[in-house]
């Protein structure tokens, strides 16, 4: 084993011509891939690994993340991968270096810590650190493999500079949402109810003519049950008795014992809730379980997949590897062509069905993409409600720390709107950062323009301002972003699927899932107006506030 | 073989299989948890399918294998549950004892024996049987097949000695491109476990299925939204032996079937390089065919880089082919659970990761057709069935 070239390495040349001698590999993410991405990592016989993760174990991971056990709970993802692979067998000359930590805190991984590496492999679940871990690789120009994975279906590609689309154009994907208008009025389906949980009561009578009008829970002829042994029962939907039960021995708890951090109370209580609401409106009552995966969003994760995936990663790096050696190591004369778009899939119909696993060839970059070439995009939004401050958090536009010029390109008129530091920085960062975007120095107008730049992520781009009044119900989040490439073609990108009211055609399967945190991640988010926060955690769900 | 015994809510831990329950439901957890497998060999690809199923929290994994742990299993492959520590016991037993660690509620033993040791009555107690060791796996397993459910339904052997000693299937008629379905062949009958054989050979990989005669159900979306969904329908689906499914002749092909499929069946019968291209010559010439006869042509150059990659085990091959495996092993529970709507492979999963490939895993119906109780023909499509 102490061999100069391990025995894993030579196999790995002999068969897909890949040299692994001296490579050095970034792994992020140490989570449902990761976990597996490693372990290939090492059987494949690379020799300096990298892992950066921010997240501590859950024992919900158990059922996926191999690597970790019950007694590893709490402990750092990153940290016990690397105890769980040395414990492989592995070549002599292997060593690998394990973060806890934020991959979006470039003290520790900016560019200069990105340049350190041959290759960069995503091995993410939520898109604002994919976007970021992009933005840097473009920048610094180090290939990167992404990848993704929910429930049966998953995707890995390679993003290469100026040789395939960045993971930004892919990530301006719609997400399952649901007009609010439809939440509001007449909610025909638990996942509604959690948009607006419990909004005002209706005035609109004239709704209820072709519809059975809600009813009235009234609390004083109820017969309440013990809230506790009912709160116990996961798995079987409660009645109307049992919820009114459960919600007022959660509401005590959580406003006498101030626990509202505690999950189990705050679960109790959206879920007795919801299901008053769900009564309400004729809505079949749910579990406790089944309101938890819809409020919490839960997305489903299985090691199957997650195999799958990881094989493809490390197999898609092969080439990428074996190409840029075959060009000297210059990556910009390296040839992409023999890598793939590979999907796992579950179940496909039509000309495909018969292909599992699919592999497909790679998109070229987008010309106009704003990340890759700092083209121009539009943000349509209300400039009077809007603040610098705001939009700096939209997670959408995912800035780590931007620094936003306004400029009047016609005018030669600019003025620093906002600089790098987040929000609390107590520096001069903000300079105009709670104003609205409508009473800034500097009209807004044709030819003015906010100038993003963000050394963290090496990012260049303009993004053009419109004043539009959305329609709150189509935009929940009071923005519309189209970016340069999208203009020529796009009409209202409003698409239909967001658009259908209320029916259940609006919500055709995706067949390929842009990943775990596509669907969580890509909702324009943050806004003015929206309570919806993206939680940063292995799981992406989002919490409602 | 019983179906598997559903196990309590009570005794699933539903904090452990939430995002999995989530995917799939309690029914197939449950039936999960009364699942026996049996793996045979303790390879790569074993180890890969165990992880992934003792994770998911099947009820019961065996391993078989009567080989000792050597220097080589540690130095190449993708085998992880083994470590210096092993060398010269049993690796079955102590892959099974590393995997244990990965969720002490599944049973996972190991068993220092090969297939043909293990009596018919421990076979039929496995709900399913995987063949992890490639080609080697797809003639043990088809043994098996002679000896649980006779070699009935099954062509005689014929002298030639072609394909394993069994007669080829031969085209009398060359346009018959039903991948070997203008045979027709009596029903089988028999009790035994699922049947799955997989492998990795480098680059490459496959899985075949035997289910028998297997049902599975098609569940309707209501065509309105007001409307009650119709009832779900039931589908048979009857399965070739393991063996025939690798009988094919190549004048009964689809153009379109990947080359790997005619590449497995000339290193069926083993030897080296000049062997296997040797055998690729005489088959064209016996069939009158050119390489061409497949859209991506069987030419030596291939046919020599899957038996140079035959030998070597690469671990995310083994990643990839087993997530796949093990994900049909859990899309067989759900269908016994009742709650399955996704028919299994049928009956070929075909793996090519080499570039220029078409696509990195393809499905087809390979072996002959059957003569139903009817006096009709099944050429291996769903038939509908009464519930």
């Amino acid at each position: 084993m102490a061999s100069h070239t391990s025995r894993r390495t030579q196999d790995v040349e002999s068969l897909t011509g890949c040299d692994l001698k001296g490579v050095r590999v970034l792994v992020v993410g140490a989570g449902g891939i990761g976990c597996e991405l490693v372990k290939n990592l090492v059987l494949s016989g690379f020799e300096h690994i990298t892992m950066i993760d921010l997240d501590t174990i859950d024992y919900s991971n158990l059922n996926r993340q191999f690597l970790f056990r019950a007694a590893d709970v709490n402990e750092s993802k990153a940290k016990v991968a690397k105890k769980a692979v040395l414990a492989f067998p592995h070549a002599a000359s292997l060593s690998i270096d394990a973060h806890l930590g934020n991959i979006k805190d470039t003290e520790q991984f900016g560019p200069d810590f990105f340049k350190t590496f041959n290759i960069v492999l995503n091995a993410l679940d939520n898109v604002d650190a994919r976007r970021h871990v992009n933005r840097l690789c473009l920048s610094v120009g180090i290939p990167l493999i992404e990848s993704g994975t929910e429930g049966y279906v998953g995707q890995v590609r390679a993003i290469v500079k100026g040789k395939t689309k960045c993971f930004d154009v892919c990530a301006r994907q719609v997400q399952k949402t649901f007009p609010i208008c439809t939440i509001r009025n007449h909610p025909e389906k638990p996942e509604l109810l959690f948009k607006k949980l419990f909004g005002g009561e209706e005035t609109d009578l004239v709704l209820w003519e072709k519809r059975r009008p809600p009813v009235k829970v009234e609390l004083a002829k109820l017969a309440l049950p013990d809230a506790a042994a009912t709160a116990r029962e996961e798995q079987r939907a409660w009645s109307v008795e049992e919820s009114a039960a459960v919600l007022l021995a959660s509401v005590e708890r959580i406003f006498t014992q101030r626990a509202s951090e505690d999950d189990d109370d705050a679960m109790d209580f959206v879920a007795a809730a919801a299901n008053l609401r769900c009564a309400t409106f004729h809505i079949p009552l749910q579990s406790r379980w089944e309101i938890k995966g819809i409020a919490g969003r839960i997305i489903h994760a299985i090691a199957t997949t997650n195999a799958v995936i990881a094989g493809f990663i490390v197999l898609e790096a092969f080439k990428v590897l074996r190409s840029v050696q075959a060009a000297g190591g210059d990556l910009s004369k390296a040839s992409i062509d023999a890598c793939r778009y590979c999907v796992c899939n579950r179940h496909l119909s039509g000309p495909k069905e018969n292909q599992l696993l699919l592999r497909m060839r790679l998109e070229a970059p987008e010309p106009k993409c704003y990340v890759c070439t700092g083209s121009t995009s539009t943000l349509e939004l209300d400039t009077a409600s809007f603040t610098v401050r705001s939009l700096v958090v939209i997670k959408f536009l995912s800035f780590n720390k931007p620094t936003i010029d306004l400029t009047n390109e016609l005018a030669d008129k600019t003025v620093l709107l906002w600089e790098g530091e987040d929000e609390g920085g107590g520096e001069e960062g903000e300079l105009h950062g709670d104003k609205p975007l409508d009473s800034l120095p500097v009209k807004l107008g044709p030819g003015v323009v906010l100038e993003v730049e963000d050394t963290t992520q090496a990012l260049k781009c303009k993004i053009a301002l419109t004043h539009t009044l959305l329609d709150k119900e189509e935009h929940p989040s009071g923005f519309r972003f189209i970016a340069a490439a999208d203009e020529a073609a796009a009409g209202p990108p409003a698409p239909a699927e967001e658009d259908s009211p209320g029916g259940d055609g609006s919500r055709k399967r995706r067949k390929v899932a842009e990943g775990d945190a596509a669907v969580a991640g890509a909702e324009p988010s943050g806004g003015a107006g929206s309570g919806v926060v993206v939680a940063d955690d292995d799981d992406d769900v989002i919490m409602l506030e | 073989m019983a179906a598997p015994a559903p196990a309590p809510t009570s005794d699933i831990d539903t904090k452990r299989y939430d995002r999995q329950i989530r995917l799939w439901g309690l029914e197939t957890q449950r039936g999960l948890q009364g699942t026996r497998l049996l793996l045979l060999r303790a390879t790569g690809l074993c180890n890969e399918i165990a992880k992934n199923l003792v994770l998911a929290g099947i009820g019961h994994v065996s391993i078989a294998d009567p080989d000792a742990v050597s220097q080589a299993d540690l130095e190449h492959g993708g085998v992880f549950s083994l470590s210096k520590d092993n060398l010269g016991s049993n690796k079955a037993e102590a892959m099974a004892s590393r995997l244990k660690e990965l969720n002490p509620s599944v049973e996972v033993e190991g068993i220092p024996k090969p297939l043909e040791q293990l009596t018919d009555q421990e076979l039929r107690s496995f709900h399913i049987v995987v063949g992890t060791h490639g080609l080697q796996g797809v003639d043990d397993l088809a043994a098996a097949t002679d000896r649980l459910c006779g070699a009935g339904g099954e062509p005689a052997a014929a002298p030639n000695g072609n394909g394993n000693g069994k007669k080829r299937l031969r085209d009398e008629a060359p346009e018959a491109k039903g991948n070997g379905s203008h045979e027709i062949v009596p029903t089988r009958s028999g009790a035994m476990p699922q049947l799955l054989a997989a492998g990795t050979l480098g680059l490459f990989g496959f899985c075949a299925l035997d289910l028998m005669a297997h049902t599975h159900r098609v569940v309707k979306k209501a065509k309105k939204e007001d409307e009650e969904p119709p009832p779900p329908e039931h589908f048979v689906v009857r399965y070739p032996a393991l063996r025939d499914a690798f009988r094919v002749g190549w004048r009964s092909l689809d153009r379109r079937t990947p080359r790997l499929y005619a590449a497995l069946q000339l290193l069926l019968r083993g030897g080296g390089q000049e062997e296997v291209e040797a055998r690729r010559a005489e088959r064209l010439e016996e069939d009158g065919l050119k390489e061409t006869f497949l859209r991506e042509p069987l030419t030596a150059e291939y046919v020599a880089t899957v038996v140079r990659h035959a030998a070597t085990e690469l671990s995310p091959m083994c990643a990839i082919v087993g997530g796949t495996v093990a994900a049909e092993v859990i899309k067989l529970v759900e269908i016994a659970a009742g709650k399955g709507q996704v028919a299994p492979i049928n009956n070929v999963l075909l793996f090519d990761n080499s570039d220029g490939a078409q696509a990195a895993g393809i499905t087809g119906r390979f072996g002959p057709a059957f003569r139903t109780d009817d006096g009709g023909v099944d050429k291996g499509t769903p038939q509908p069935v009464a519930a």
